[in-house]
């Protein structure tokens, strides 16, 4: 026995409880004593074999008749108090109204909400409004979620609400009278049993109160605001990097199929748009990626035209995968112990270990208070190898996400392949909270690591903690893609169908600029792409980062345009006094509408190539478009409708299930159907927040 | 916080805690149906705290107002043994759990000392931090790193006697 053997730190540092200076400390103790270090690893694997054991009991259900209760009793009560405190005492009253406004135009009738017209007339009492409005959204929202349950069963359309909605609202809601419900519930609001007082119990355990319960906030979003027309006598240049992450897409997803309507920071319309894949002409010759132009009327304002800048990236063929040095980076922390977290990860890493090959190298490196190589790099052909690992996953303690990226890109360098794919897989909650645990010092690092050359893929997991913002940035600097595994089936779009695209880097730091041709072009905007946006001067610095695209990828980017001569609906700056007309310099007699430059660099060089693209002004309508135009347009109105973005003129979510719908294609995977049923479920969403 | 998000987090609280909370609580009160009553009332506990206050510390809020309920429940019908170190808690791995499973590791689990079990279970199945278990349990911080400490090295004995034994 050892001197060590009797110190609470050899367990706690096996358990991974130690923070990193303890776990640094002790680390120094260790190295001396290699007793200590055979009893560590003993109680790391009986605390395998215990958990595994404990894990094996039953899981335990409340059942469905006491979650109800649960439901019942809690759904009602508190809320009145909830909302008149957050909107009436701290938001104040012009909000409330505001609110109260916007909802009741929505009601009216679905496609409202498009309307960029706000009901001023309504004079009915407002205290009872927001009441009704939220209570029934909550009702409602879980209504939504049953149904789908339902029609997921019976594989019943959600179109009209059917003999099944009605049930359910009948057994859900017995009182469907809005009067009643708004008297009960008012009745309620001056309760005094209905405010929330904490009560604790006689043993008093509650923590202290938090000096700043706001940055409690669980989820973590970026605020996004909507682009604005951009005029072409004052920014004739519009420049932005390329984006392939699909995160916000299946992020968006998962909230619907929980029922809500997702957060507004968290909808990036490109990436909804980039999820799916067209039908674009590919490459011909050396160039990595070819570009294809469309062009029709506006379907969102006919006076306004719609561009198409669609990249399509050399495609692979299987066969000709370069070989690959992979290093997985799971966070194995506390907070990622949820099933659709790290047991998700591992049936997703299982279903990518059976494509590898003997061309494939894996390495496994965890992270949570401290990090460790779980499989050094190992044979893709060595598949009983990789398993083994992944099954022994364990998820506990804290996230040290620094000490992980530093080790990770550590074993990518040592086992780097010259010519091949040198990718680390970052897989996490986003939760960092030891160590380098700073926003800003985990980008910068991921800045440093990704000039080795060495890409970075992202996926996201989880909710209710989860840091999209955190995520996009790092896969944004670190050379990457991200995106966001909240099914089995997305982690088998991303790591099975997708591999190529997602593992195979064909050209990086791909940038955009558009120079608008002011003799046909007075406005524009760019859909989506708010986050990469970059200065005009940025195109030519190569320097500057921006996105990379992946092998077969289909990146798109839609610009709507205000010809020259016709007025913005709704623009308010006022003409320029001391420019010159535009009109009257160089080109005045071009037929171009715009000329696209695009700027790549190899995935391993540093000096980037430019091409340029001419686009000439052609009228069309919007009907003679071709599929994947019409079906790419519906998915970015329906970013602009969770947006709230009101330019979307007569497109409304009904329009945007009949037009996806019509131009479905061949839809291979299934995925543009998953579409239409995520905006159906939308549509039911925003009638029930309504009603 | 808006209801809509309150609402939000409860029912996924709801979901995700149950079955954790059930199978702890019910390994006190030794009894399926009263674990649930137990479990059920701490939702309805949880919901009338107030969010922001206790956001970080929800699952050892959950189990320690599971833990005094269950205790509560077992001190009425007079089933617990008191000791100098005062509530233990009786038979936390319960008879009349199956013992049919063969796993070793319950095995052992369930011939130490009763005072080990409890801190073990929470930090293995749970995945509570030493300061979680030390809010659930009542114990200070490094009390619980020095049952956990001897409460492993015991289970360690046992396993490597159970191995030899099935040698």
């Amino acid at each position: 026995m050892t001197n060590l053997s009797n110190d609470p730190r050899l367990t706690a540092y096996a358990l991974g409880e130690l923070d990193p200076l303890e776990t640094k400390e002790f680390e120094m103790e260790l190295k001396n004593d290699p007793n200590a270090q055979k009893e560590v690893d003993d109680i790391k694997n009986s605390a395998i074999l215990l958990k595994e054991g404990l894990e094996s009991e039953d899981k335990a259900s409340l059942g469905v008749d006491r979650v109800e209760e649960i439901h019942a009793n809690t759904t009602q009560k508190k809320s009145i108090f909830d909302i008149l405190k957050s909107k009436f005492v701290l938001a104040g009253l012009p909000a409330l109204a505001a609110s109260i406004l916007i909802v009741l135009n929505i009601s009216k009738n679905e496609n409202a909400m498009l309307s960029s017209k706000v009901a001023s007339s309504d004079s009915e009492p407002m205290v009872n409004r927001p009441q009704v409005a939220e209570q029934k959204a909550v009702k409602k929202n879980r209504k939504a979620k049953m149904k789908k349950e339902f029609s997921n069963k019976l594989d019943l359309s959600v179109a009209g609400s059917g003999g099944i909605g009605n049930q359910l609202s009948a057994k859900s809601a017995p009182s469907r009278s809005g009067k009643k419900m708004v008297m009960s519930e008012a009745e309620e609001i001056v309760m005094p049993s209905t405010v929330a007082v904490p009560q604790f119990g006689r043993e008093g355990f509650i923590a202290p109160p938090s000096p700043e319960p706001h940055k409690k906030n669980t989820e973590d979003y970026d605020k996004v605001e909507n682009s604005d027309w951009v005029k072409v006598s004052a920014e004739p240049l519009s420049t932005f990097s390329i984006d392939v992450d699909t995160a916000s897409y299946s992020n968006m997803r998962r909230f619907l199929n929980n029922g809500n309507l997702p957060p507004l920071d968290s909808v990036r319309i490109e990436e909804f748009i980039n999820y799916f894949d067209y039908d674009y002409e590919g490459p011909s010759g050396k160039l990595p990626f070819a570009v294809n132009f469309e062009q029709s009327k506006s379907p969102w304002n006919p006076k306004y035209k719609l561009v198409k800048i669609g990249l399509k990236g050399k495609e692979i063929a299987a066969k000709e995968r370069p070989n690959s040095n992979l290093v997985f980076l799971l966070d194995v922390s506390g907070s990622m112990n949820d099933p659709n977290k790290l047991p998700l990860l591992k049936n997703a890493m299982k279903l990518l270990t059976r494509k590898l090959n003997s061309k494939d190298r894996v390495s496994i490196v965890v992270y949570a208070g401290a990090s460790g190589m779980v499989l050094p790099s190992t044979s893709g052909s060595n598949k009983a190898k990789i398993l083994q690992a992944l099954t022994k996953l364990n998820a506990g303690g804290s996230t040290n996400g620094g000490q992980g990226i530093e080790l990770a890109y550590k074993v990518a360098k040592e086992n780097y392949i010259d010519g091949g794919v040198n990718r680390v897989i970052l897989a996490t909650d986003g939760d960092f909270n030891v160590g380098n645990s700073s926003r800003g010092g985990l980008i910068r690092l991921i800045e440093e690591k990704a000039k080795s050359n060495i890409f970075l893929t992202v996926l996201g997991l989880g909710m209710g903690n989860y840091k999209d913002g955190m995520l996009e940035k790092l896969a944004d600097k670190g050379n990457g893609n991200y995106a966001y595994l909240d099914t089995l089936n997305e982690a088998k779009k991303v790591l099975i169908h997708d591999m190529n695209s997602t593992l195979i880097t064909i050209a990086k730091d791909v940038k955009i600029q558009v120079e608008f041709n002011p003799n046909k072009v007075s406005a524009y905007r760019l859909i989506g792409y708010e986050n990469r946006k970059l200065a005009a001067k940025d195109f030519n610095d190569d320097k500057k980062d921006a996105g990379e695209i992946g092998a077969g990828h289909t990146v798109t980017a839609f610009y709507e345009i205000v010809p020259a001569g016709v007025k913005i609906d709704g623009a308010s700056v006022d003409a320029l006094k001391y420019q010159k007309s535009a009109k009257k310099a160089s080109s005045s007699n071009s037929k171009e509408l715009m000329t696209v430059k695009l700027r790549y660099k190899e995935p391993t060089g540093s000096v980037s190539t430019k091409l340029e693209f001419p686009l000439k002004d052609e009228t069309k309508e919007f009907s003679s478009a071709s599929k994947d135009f019409k079906f790419a347009t519906s998915v970015a109105t329906f970013g602009m409708i969770l947006r709230k973005d009101m330019r979307v003129g007569e497109m409304s979510i009904q329009k945007v299930i009949d037009t996806a719908k019509d131009n479905k294609g061949e839809d291979p995977y299934g995925y543009r159907q998953e579409f239409i049923e995520n905006v159906e479920l939308a549509r039911e969403l925003y009638k029930n927040k309504n009603q | 916080m808006t209801q809509k998000l309150k609402n939000d987090w409860f029912q996924t609280t709801v979901k995700e805690q149950q079955s954790p909370l059930i199978r702890y609580t019910r390994k006190i009160t030794l009894d399926n149906e009263s674990a649930k009553d137990v479990v059920q009332e701490s939702f309805l506990k949880l919901w009338k705290e107030e969010y922001p206050r206790i956001v970080d510390f929800i699952p050892p809020w959950l189990f320690r107002v599971c833990r005094n309920h269950a205790i509560d429940i077992k001190r009425r019908e007079k089933k617990l043994t008191r000791t100098e170190e005062g509530v233990e808690l009786a038979i936390i791995m319960g008879d009349q759990e199956t013992r049919t499973d063969g796993n070793i590791a319950l095995e052992a689990l369930r011939n130490i000392s009763s005072k080990y079990q409890e801190v073990l279970i929470l930090k293995l199945t749970h995945e509570l931090s030493y300061k979680e278990i030390s809010e659930v349990t009542g114990h200070t911080t490094s009390n619980v790193g020095v049952l956990i400490h001897e409460g492993m090295k015991e289970l360690r004995e046992k396993l490597s006697l159970n191995s030899k034994e099935a040698k």
